[in-house]
C-alpha cells in the first residue's frame, strides 16, 4: 500500500466516524439514544439494515465463494424477500404500536417478564460472542496480507467503533452506516469495472462470461429438489425464509435499525429496499468473484491465495514438495490458458466443432487444476495440522493488492473496514440497548429515570465493546471458538424464533406455556446436538418447531383465556 | 433518502405507501414478489445462455 492508499483508507473510515460523533453530539435523551430522534427516512434505514447484515467477511468471503464455487450461493438469499414482507407486514407494526425499544420488550408485553428475560438472555449470549468475531475475522486476514500487527488492528477497529457508537447511540449507527454502505457500494462497483478492464484486450465481457460458463461458474439457479445438494432454489426459499425471519424479525441488531424510522411507512420502505436489492447485490458480488476467477485464467494465479502461509511452508523443511506442487499447478494453468484461447477463437469464428472440442479440454484441465489446489491444501495440513487450509477469504484481497491502482487499494481496504465497523456498531448498539432495557431497567433499577438510563446505556455499550475486543484479541488463541460461536447461534436461534412466532400468530398461548416450551425445547436441542450427526443449521428449524409444538401442547393442558400480561 | 425533522404518527400513515402506482401495502408486497421471480428467472436465463 502506498501513502495515497493509507490517506484514502484512514481518511474514509475516520471521516465517517468523526461525522457520526459530530452529527449526533446534541442527542441527549434516553429515547433518542436508543431509537434515534425518529426522523430517519427509508433510504437510510434500507442502507442501515443492509450494512448491519453485510459484515466485512461478506466482502472478503463472497467473491472468494464466487471464485471457487460460482454463483450458487446466491440461492441462500431466496427466502429473504418473503421474510422481509412478513416482518414489514406483521412484526414491525406491532413493535411500533407498542413503542418498544427492543424486540424482547414485546415478549414482556405479550407474555410475561420471565419470557422477556429468556429472549434477551439468549440474544445477549449469542450476539455478544459474535460481535468479537465480527472484529476478529477481517482483522486476521487484513493484518496477514498487509503485515499489520493483529492486536493493533483489532484494537484500532474496536476502539473506533466503540467511540462513535457510545457517543451517538442508534442515530450515529444509522447515519454512519449510510456513508459506510455508500463507500462499500462505490468500492465494489469500481472493483467490478476494473476486473473487466484488466482482462486481456481480446477477452470481451461476453467472452469472459462464456469462459466462466464453460467452467460451471454461472450455476446460479439449481431447480433439483435434492436435500443433499447444498444450494438449491428450494433450500434457499424454505431454509432462507426461516433464517431471515429469525434474523430480521427477532435479532435486536436488526430490529433496532428499522425502529429508527420516522414513520411506519419509512421503516417498511427500508425493509422493502432490502427485499428488492439484496439478491441482486449478492449476485453481483459473487459475479465479481467469478470474473476474478476468469481474470486469473490469463494471469499467473497463486496455487494457494494465502501467499504468506504458502511461502512460509515453501521455505520450510518440505520445500521440495511445495515447489513441485507449484510447478505442476503452473504447467496446468498454462495449458488451460491455451485451451481457453482456442475456445474463444472458435466461439468468435462460429466454429461449433472446435468450440465443443476446446470446451471439453478446458473442463478437463480445470478439473486437473482443482486437483492440484486440493493437493496443495492437503500438503499444508500435512505440514501442520493446525494451519487453515482454505484460501477463499484471501482471493479477493490478493486481487485488490496485486492489480488495483494506487488509491483504489486504499478504498477497497476501507470497504472491508467500513463493513466491519457498520456491522459491529449495530451489534454493540443492540447489546447495550437490550442490557439496559431488558435487564437493568427491568430487573435491577425499575425506578431509573431517563438521565440515569442514558448513562447506563452508554456504559453497557462500552462494556460490550470491551468484551468484543477482548474476545477478538483472544480468538486467535482458540481458533475453534469461531465455529463454536456459529454452532451456539444455531442452537439458540430456532427457540427464540419459535417464541416470537407463537407471540405473533397464536394469540391463545400464554406466557407460562411458551416459557416452559422454550426451556424444554432448548434442553432437547442441546441433547440432540450431542446425539445426532446433522448439520448444525438444522437446529434452527428443530428448535423453532419444538418450541411451537410444545407451547401449543402445554397451553392445551392448561386451558385459560388469553391475556396481555404486562412485564 | 431525505430525512425530515418530524416523526409521523403511525395511525395517520399506516395505510399509505406514498406511491402513486402502488397505493396499498399488499400491492407493494406483490410487486416485491414479482421482482423476486423476475430476478430468479433472469439469473436462470443468464446461466442457460452462458452454460
Amino acid at each position: 500500500m502506498t501513502a495515497l492508499d493509507y490517506f484514502v483508507l484512514f481518511g474514509t473510515i475516520l471521516g465517517i466516524a468523526t461525522y457520526g460523533v459530530l452529527a449526533t453530539r446534541k442527542i441527549g435523551g434516553f429515547d433518542t439514544y436508543l431509537k434515534g430522534d425518529q426522523r430517519i427516512g427509508w433510504g437510510t434505514i434500507g442502507l442501515s439494515v443492509m450494512a448491519t447484515q453485510a459484515s466485512a467477511i461478506t466482502f472478503l468471503s463472497t467473491p472468494g465463494q464466487g471464485f471457487q464455487s460460482g454463483l450458487g450461493f446466491v440461492q441462500n438469499y431466496f427466502g429473504l424477500p418473503l421474510a422481509l414482507i412478513i416482518v414489514a407486514g406483521v412484526f414491525l407494526p406491532i413493535y411500533r404500536r407498542l413503542k418498544v425499544y427492543t424486540a424482547y420488550e414485546y415478549l414482556g408485553k405479550r407474555f410475561d417478564g420471565k419470557t422477556r428475560l429468556l429472549g434477551a438472555a439468549l440474544f445477549l449470549l449469542q450476539r455478544g460472542l459474535a460481535a468479537g468475531i465480527t472484529i476478529y475475522a477481517p482483522a486476521i486476514i487484513v493484518s496477514s496480507v498487509l503485515n499489520w500487527p493483529l492486536d493493533l488492528t483489532i484494537l484500532g477497529t474496536g476502539i473506533l467503533v466503540v467511540i462513535y457508537t457510545v457517543s451517538g447511540g442508534s442515530e450515529a449507527v444509522s447515519l454512519t452506516q449510510r456513508y459506510q454502505m455508500g463507500v462499500i457500494l462505490v468500492g465494489m462497483t469500481l472493483a467490478f469495472i476494473i476486473v473487466l478492464v484488466k482482462m486481456p484486450d481480446h477477452v470481451s465481457p461476453d467472452g469472459a462470461l462464456a469462459v466462466a460458463g464453460v467452467m460451471g461458474k454461472l450455476n446460479a439457479v439449481e431447480w433439483n429438489f435434492d436435500i443433499n445438494e447444498r444450494y438449491t432454489v428450494w433450500s434457499g426459499i424454505f431454509g432462507g425464509l426461516f433464517l431471515s425471519l429469525s434474523y430480521f424479525g427477532t435479532d435486536q441488531s436488526q430490529v433496532q435499525r428499522y425502529l429508527t424510522g420516522r414513520s411506519l411507512r419509512e421503516s417498511r420502505m427500508g425493509l422493502m429496499f432490502n427485499a428488492v436489492l439484496k439478491i441482486p447485490m449478492q449476485f453481483f458480488i459473487l459475479l465479481l468473484g467469478v470474473l476474478v476467477f476468469v481474470f486469473y485464467q490469463f494471469e499467473k494465479q497463486p496455487v494457494f491465495f494465502n501467499e504468506a502461509l504458502w511461502e512460509s511452508q515453501k521455505t520450510g523443511e518440505h520445500a521440495a514438495a511445495f515447489t513441485e506442487i507449484e510447478e505442476r499447478f503452473d504447467a496446468v494453468q498454462q495449458e488451460k490458458a491455451a485451451a481457453i484461447e482456442r475456445f474463444l477463437a472458435a466461439r468468435q469464428a462460429g466454429d461449433a466443432v472446435g468450440e465443443a472440442a476446446a470446451r471439453t479440454t478446458v473442463t478437463d484441465l480445470e478439473a486437473q487444476s482443482q486437483n492440484v489446489r486440493t493437493e496443495a491444501q492437503a500438503a499444508l495440513l500435512k505440514a501442520d495440522a493446525n494451519l487453515k487450509a482454505s484460501d477463499a477469504d484471501y482471493v479477493f484481497i490478493t486481487f485488490i493488492l496485486d492489480y488495483l491502482p494506487q488509491g483504489l487499494v486504499g478504498l477497497l481496504i476501507a470497504v472491508i473496514f467500513c463493513a466491519a465497523l457498520s456491522s459491529t456498531a449495530s451489534e454493540l448498539n443492540a447489546l447495550g440497548s437490550t442490557t439496559t432495557v431488558d435487564l437493568y431497567r427491568h430487573v435491577w433499577k425499575p425506578a431509573a429515570d431517563d438521565a440515569h438510563s442514558l448513562k447506563a446505556s452508554k456504559f453497557f455499550t462500552a462494556l460490550w465493546g470491551a468484551v468484543a475486543i477482548c474476545f477478538a484479541l483472544f480468538a486467535n488463541l482458540v481458533e475453534n471458538l469461531i465455529q463454536a460461536v456459529n454452532i451456539l447461534g444455531s442452537i439458540f436461534y430456532g427457540v427464540v424464533l419459535g417464541v416470537f412466532l407463537i407471540a405473533f400468530f397464536v394469540k391463545w398461548v400464554r406466557g407460562t406455556a411458551v416459557f416452559w416450551a422454550a426451556i424444554l425445547s432448548q434442553t432437547l436441542v442441546i441433547i440432540l446436538f450431542f446425539q445426532l450427526e446433522i448439520s448444525y443449521l438444522w437446529y434452527n428449524f428443530i428448535g423453532c418447531a419444538l418450541t411451537m409444538g410444545l407451547a401449543l401442547i402445554i397451553q392445551l393442558m392448561r386451558p385459560g383465556q388469553p391475556s396481555l400480561a404486562k412485564a | 433518502m431525505s430525512d425530515s425533522p418530524q416523526p409521523v404518527p403511525d395511525t395517520e400513515d399506516e395505510a399509505r405507501t406514498g406511491l402513486a402506482w402502488l397505493s396499498s401495502w399488499s400491492a407493494v408486497y406483490r410487486a416485491v414478489l414479482v421482482v423476486f421471480v423476475i430476478v430468479v428467472l433472469a439469473m436462470w436465463g443468464f446461466e442457460v445462455y452462458y452454460g
